[in-house]
């Protein structure tokens, strides 16, 4: 893995945590809507499958060792013996999932579906079941509960396509299966 | 923005951070052993005590509390539309303890120390072919490059409001992912330049 690789999976990473740090559709809850599945679906879709889950794992590890990374700082062992844990398991596989959807050049309708089947699919069949154990609950009482974030969640798919397409335009160097191999351009400043 | 440590002193600021975290997850993990009664609300008050021991000032501590007030309220109303009371009040009990522990560790760890004991963590997964210092190097790239993205995304609304651009309320997104990607970048070629690739 090359400096390159590692500066962006740490960079998505921050910028995951950052989307949780601002808080922006925070209003809490037992999984509370946050930017921060955003993060999850464009470090996908950008950062291709192996190093967007990378970068979740990454942000995951910080977490666990008690950084105050998730939403609302978060942090701590303890988010993964809570409610949410299942959900956090879901990050790391949802860019998989997202990344191998849309390939290495972004096409709007496959960031879309990526980001459903991923983002949204993908995070709650982990989540899910991890939440029922937690809070003593059915499978279909969390289900039900669940549903509250859905129209949350879509928004983020609209959101993560419109910033895909857009990133895709203004740097194109983003998406970059080769950009492991290219050498290093002179820092302009 | 990143740094919650609180320096103040205490025996838990200074016990070794791998120590810490361990106490941690075994709390935690011990919590989920607490019978279902309403006297587990008592067990909130080993993480309070913690933050006194810890000599955090008290304007702190209600600060953590605060902040996961939302989570709380919500987590209790869906649990007592479910469940017994009894049961409601010890899981939102155990969540709260293992949320201000957790806390609580982040007030009272220095991030240099938390970076070394990374590299320490990692160690045996080596033969694994985890290189243990490229994941505390991960880390404390994270770590850095989280403020320098919050200091982007106030640089970008700034400019869209200087500018008066009435756009969505995630315009900034796609400016403030360039900048972090570039910053990216910037940061890989400072380490080629140091021979870390």
């Amino acid at each position: 893995m090359s400096a390159r690789d590692i500066a962006r999976i740490a960079v998505f990473a921050a910028l995951t945590a950052g989307m949780g740090l601002i808080g922006a559709i925070s209003v809490g809850g037992a999984v509370p809507i946050t930017l921060q599945t955003l993060g999850v679906m464009l470090a996908g879709a950008v950062l291709g499958p192996w190093r967007g889950a990378a970068s979740m794992a990454l942000l995951l590890f910080g977490v666990a060792i008690g950084l105050p990374l998730l939403a609302g700082g978060r942090g701590g062992i303890g988010v993964f013996m809570s409610p949410t844990a299942g959900y956090l398991i879901g990050w790391v596989v949802a860019p998989i999932v997202i990344g191998l959807i849309v390939g290495s050049r972004p096409v709007w309708w496959r960031v879309a579906l990526g980001s459903i089947i991923g983002g949204i699919l993908v995070v709650y069949l982990f989540g899910i079941p991890v939440q029922a154990w937690f809070t003593e609950l059915s499978i279909g009482e969390t289900i039900i509960t669940s549903l509250v974030f859905l129209p949350g969640d879509l928004t983020k798919v609209v959101i993560a396509t419109l910033v895909t397409m857009g990133l895709y335009r203004a740097y194109p160097r983003a998406f970059a299966m080769e950009s492991a191999k290219r050498a290093p351009e002179p820092v302009a400043h | 923005m990143l740094s919650l440590y609180y320096p103040a002193g205490s025996f838990l600021h200074r016990m070794p951070t791998g120590l810490k975290l361990a106490l941690l997850a075994i709390g935690s993990a011990a919590l989920f052993f607490l019978p279902d009664s309403y006297w587990s609300i008592l067990v909130v008050a080993i993480p309070l005590l913690g933050y006194v021991l810890a000599r955090i000032p008290l304007r702190i501590m209600v600060t953590d509390v605060l902040r996961m007030a939302f989570l709380l309220v919500f987590l209790l109303v869906t649990q007592l539309i479910f469940n017994e009371p009894e049961v409601a009040t010890t899981v939102v009990a155990r969540l709260t303890t293992i949320i201000l522990a957790a806390q609580l560790f982040t007030r009272t760890t220095r991030i240099k120390h938390l970076v070394v004991t990374v590299e320490k963590l990692m160690t045996p997964f080596e033969p694994l072919g985890v290189n243990p210092s490229k994941v505390a190097l991960a880390v404390a790239l994270m770590l850095s490059a989280l403020g320098q993205i919050m200091g982007f995304i106030g640089q970008v609304r700034d400019a869209q409001h200087a500018r008066g651009v009435r756009l969505a309320p995630w315009a900034w997104v796609v400016p403030v992912l360039v900048l972090s990607l570039k910053h990216a970048d910037d940061m890989a070629d400072a380490l080629v330049v140091r021979g870390l690739d």
